[in-house]
């Protein structure tokens, strides 16, 4: 249909607008927390439509025979989960024990693996990378780490005390001052670019 | 041989043209008179060679310059005479040379000259150019246009078409011209005519018929009599179209003229004494065995480049064509894709493959021979951070040094809130963890909640990662279970805030709105003593976000923390710190306090109970330590590795 992609802009154009009006002037809000609440509650259907085509992804790869072993576990874990969890709420004690006896320690786990993954490719940086940033980056790791905590229990204070505090909270302040500005900018120019209809992220 | 002779050649000739070509039949007749009965044999090769030299630069002998015709006459004067000088002018046969080869010769200008006498590798001046080998197709369907010519010659018919139909000899062809060998003063010619239509390498010792006392041979009789019987038909056809009234006059003219080399055939027996030429032995030797089947291009079949071959510009060569060569389109020739290589070129093509295929085999890198050892070096890696953070928990000592107070200012920003809550004031924590940090959050969150349940507060929980309420309940249950609010269950748990940003909006525009229970539930919580007095954010007595994650961090310190008076505080892991800090050090502070990680949650253990006791520190120094010390020695130990083929090259070389 030719008016979808003008009647589409022309609703989000709007609307954002009303939004961007109810933070400037008062009067809006009722109408401003009747708009978030549609918003939130299309961000709720979202997340069961996600749910679905997961589903639907991983019982069409069982009818094709592709990683069936995988898809299986992964959709009697998903149903078990939800019947479990609509039946008895998300107290039950039987949906806190599937969380955390299983969900919670398998995540905890790959992070403890992922410190050791870690010091293994910075071995292996050291080993095959010769140039400047990657000697930048392997000193600011090494100085952070001395300054972290006391190695073995004995503290370095020149890490501890003086660098590893300076690169903390000087460095690093200054450096994510800036990513952040910069995304701060990028949400105003992508605001902007919705509202004048240069973007139309909803496909119009 | 099929060619379109027009009807009436003169009729479409333009007035210049037909001038042209009187003048050049006169000074043709004129130099035949001349020229043909005191022309020494000796010179014929010479100006053979000239026309095919250069044939468009020979001039009519009626314009040649006094110079040239003063040094023609001297060289006919010191000409010896020739053999048989022909009684007839007519019957002399005309030098081509003498004629102007763009000007097209048609059949019968040249007298005694008819389109029978040419065989098909010979075609005249100005016709159509057919190929020497004959086609067999062609040849079936040009029955008809054969019929209504006047037929070949016998002994074309039989020694040339039939013996050898597609094999020419070249010296014979370049040499012997039917043309030239018709002429009855050059016996030698004849002669060598002869015997190459009778293929001279199998016959070398030909003789003359009549230049002998042997008699003729019985190939070359036959040839004579094929010769009369031709010239019969010849004139029998000739007589057919006359009564028809088919040929033009002017063709009938020259059908009816005698053929000069017809009587030289007739005169052989009687007035030849030519002996054989014998080609000397190591000349037939060179010769190559095969050379009968080259086709060599003779005078009178060599058309010029671009020379016209039809209609009224025939013969005339540089002009416009009709039609552009790129539209003429042939059978491309059979090329044949064998390819003669040498033993030498085999070699180097041998050699160009093995250098291609080394090529394309990987260098042996030295890095893939510590490839293997790296599952070691994980296991020892892994092994070695246990061992390292096991070793406080089985020795029990907690002796790590605790961090210093002034390193970790913003965590006593947050104490200092919790100690000025007043008591049972309603307490908004949000939780955003995911499980994997969750080892890392629940010591500093520990911390912080103890001390709020400490104050008596009431904690409300809230959580936009819908993992968030099922932590919070862990993380009572297993650290808290002993406080009094938690075993008595008086907190509340609002549990999963779906909707991101959006939702964090409306819940600091509007909490009871955003998590408003479902109609007909029966607990409200907003209905409980905590939360009854709670309309807005800025309610709470305390907003503290627990959050792992920057984005989350990030998004609460955005969204809620312009709506609160008494500002926000966090509790943050270590890789929000960095992001975190710009809020705090902002004016006014968007962030009022953070503790964060590890360190963050010993230092406020400190602040809170200078307790020294902390076996998580102590573990966490352990394990950082050992990792260092990994990274060290691996870092090294490759290092050595690649050091170690390069000196021993060194040495190698030195």
């Amino acid at each position: 249909m030719r008016l979808r992609a003008p009647v589409s802009t022309a609703v989000a154009v709007g609307i954002g607008l009303l939004l961007l009006a109810s933070l400037l002037f008062p009067g809006f809000e009722s109408m401003r927390d009747r708009i978030l609440g549609w918003a939130i509650l299309l961000a709720a259907v979202a997340m069961l439509l996600g749910l679905f085509n997961l589903f639907q992804v991983h019982f069409g790869r069982i009818r094709r025979g592709e990683n069936i072993v995988y898809s299986f576990i992964m959709l009697a874990g998903l149903l078990t989960a939800f019947i479990i969890t609509l039946w008895q709420g998300r107290a039950g004690a039987t949906a806190n024990w599937l969380f955390n006896s299983v969900q919670v320690p398998i995540e905890t786990s790959l992070m403890a693996l992922l410190a050791i993954t870690l010091t293994q490719a910075t071995v292996r940086m050291i080993q095959q990378r010769n140039d400047l940033m990657s000697l930048v980056f392997a000193g600011v790791l090494f100085i952070l780490l001395l300054g972290s905590a006391p190695l073995f229990g004995v503290e370095l204070p020149i890490f501890t005390r003086s660098i590893t505090p300076y690169i903390s909270q000087t460095l690093s302040v200054g450096g994510a001052r800036g990513l952040l500005l910069g995304v701060g900018l990028g949400t105003l120019l992508t605001g902007l670019r919705i509202l004048i209809g240069a973007d139309r992220p909803y496909g119009g | 041989m099929s060619f379109h002779e027009p009807k009436d050649p003169e009729e479409n000739l333009p007035d210049w043209l037909k001038e042209l070509r009187r003048r050049q039949r006169e000074a043709e007749q004129g130099a035949a008179e001349e020229a043909a009965p005191e022309e020494s044999p000796a010179e014929e090769p010479a100006a053979a060679a000239e026309d095919n030299a250069e044939p468009q630069e020979t001039p009519l002998p009626g314009a040649e310059p006094d110079w040239l015709m003063e040094i023609r006459r001297r060289h006919e004067k010191e000409a010896p005479p020739r053999p048989q000088p022909p009684t007839d002018p007519d019957e002399v046969e005309p030098d081509i040379s003498d004629t102007q080869p763009n000007v097209p010769i048609q059949p019968g200008e040249i007298p005694g000259l008819e389109d029978d006498a040419f065989p098909e590798e010979t075609a005249p001046i100005g016709w159509d150019a057919e190929p020497l080998i004959a086609d067999p197709d062609e040849d079936d369907n040009d029955d008809e246009e054969a019929s209504a010519l006047p037929p070949p010659p016998a002994w074309l018919d039989d020694s040339g078409a039939s013996e050898q139909p597609d094999a020419v000899d070249p010296f014979q062809s370049a040499e012997q011209d039917p043309l030239e060998a018709a002429a009855p003063s050059e016996e030698d010619d004849i002669e060598a005519w002869l015997t190459g239509d009778a293929d001279t390498e199998e016959a070398p010792a030909v003789e003359s018929a009549g230049g002998s006392e042997q008699p003729l041979p019985d190939w070359l009789a036959a040839e004579m009599d094929n010769a009369d019987d031709a010239v019969l038909r010849s004139e029998s056809s000739q007589r057919l179209f006359r009564d028809t009234g088919e040929l033009p006059d002017w063709l009938m003219q020259g059908h009816t003229e005698e053929r000069p080399h017809v009587r030289a055939f007739e005169d052989l027996d009687e007035t030849s004494s030519i002996e054989p030429g014998e080609l000397p032995s190591w000349l037939q030797a060179l010769r190559p065995p095969d050379v009968e089947k080259i086709v060599r291009p003779t005078r009178s079949n060599a058309l010029l480049p671009d020379q016209e071959v039809a209609g009224p510009l025939a013969g005339l060569s540089g002009i416009l064509p009709a039609e552009p060569k790129v539209v003429r389109i042939g059978t491309p020739k059979a090329v044949s894709g064998r390819l003669q290589v040498s033993e030498g070129q085999q070699r180097h093509a041998a050699t160009l493959n093995r250098l291609v295929a080394e090529e394309g085999r990987a260098a042996e890198d030295f890095s893939q021979q510590v490839a293997g050892p790296s599952r070691i070096l994980n296991w020892v890696i892994a092994g070695a951070l246990l061992l390292a953070s096991a070793i406080p928990w089985l020795t029990g000592s907690q002796g790590a040094a605790r961090p210093q107070l002034e390193s970790l200012p913003a965590a006593v920003n947050v104490y200092d809130a919790i100690e000025n809550l007043p008591v049972n004031a309603p307490v908004l924590v949000a939780f955003d963890v995911e499980p994997a940090l969750y080892g890392e959050m629940q010591a500093p969150a520990t911390e912080v909640l103890s001390h709020l349940l400490a104050r008596n507060a009431r904690l409300v929980f809230i959580s936009t990662q819908p993992t968030g309420p099922g932590l919070v309940e862990r993380l009572l249950a297993d650290n808290l279970a002993i406080e009094p609010a938690i075993a008595t269950g008086t907190y509340v748990n609002l549990g999963y805030l779906s909707g991101g940003m959006a939702a964090l909006r409306a819940f600091a525009g509007d909490p009871q709105a955003a998590t408003s229970p479902l109609p007909g539930q029966a607990n409200n919580p907003w209905d409980a003593t905590p939360l009854n007095a709670v309309e807005t954010l800025d309610d709470f007595g305390l907003v503290l976000v627990i959050s792992s994650e920057t984005e989350q961090a990030r998004a609460w310190i955005e969204q809620t923390a312009d709506s609160l008076r008494n500002g926000l505080y966090m509790v943050a892991s270590a890789q929000v710190a960095p992001l975190a800090r710009p809020y705090l050090d902002s004016h006014p502070q968007s962030l009022r306090g953070l503790v964060s990680g590890l360190s963050g949650a010993a230092h406020y253990q400190i602040v809170r109970s200078g307790a020294q006791s902390n076996p998580g520190w102590d573990a966490f120094s352990y394990g950082l330590g050992a990792m260092v010390v990994a990274i060290l020695l691996g870092g090294l130990y490759n290092r050595l590795i690649h050091i170690r083929p390069e000196a021993s090259s060194e040495d190698a070389d030195a």
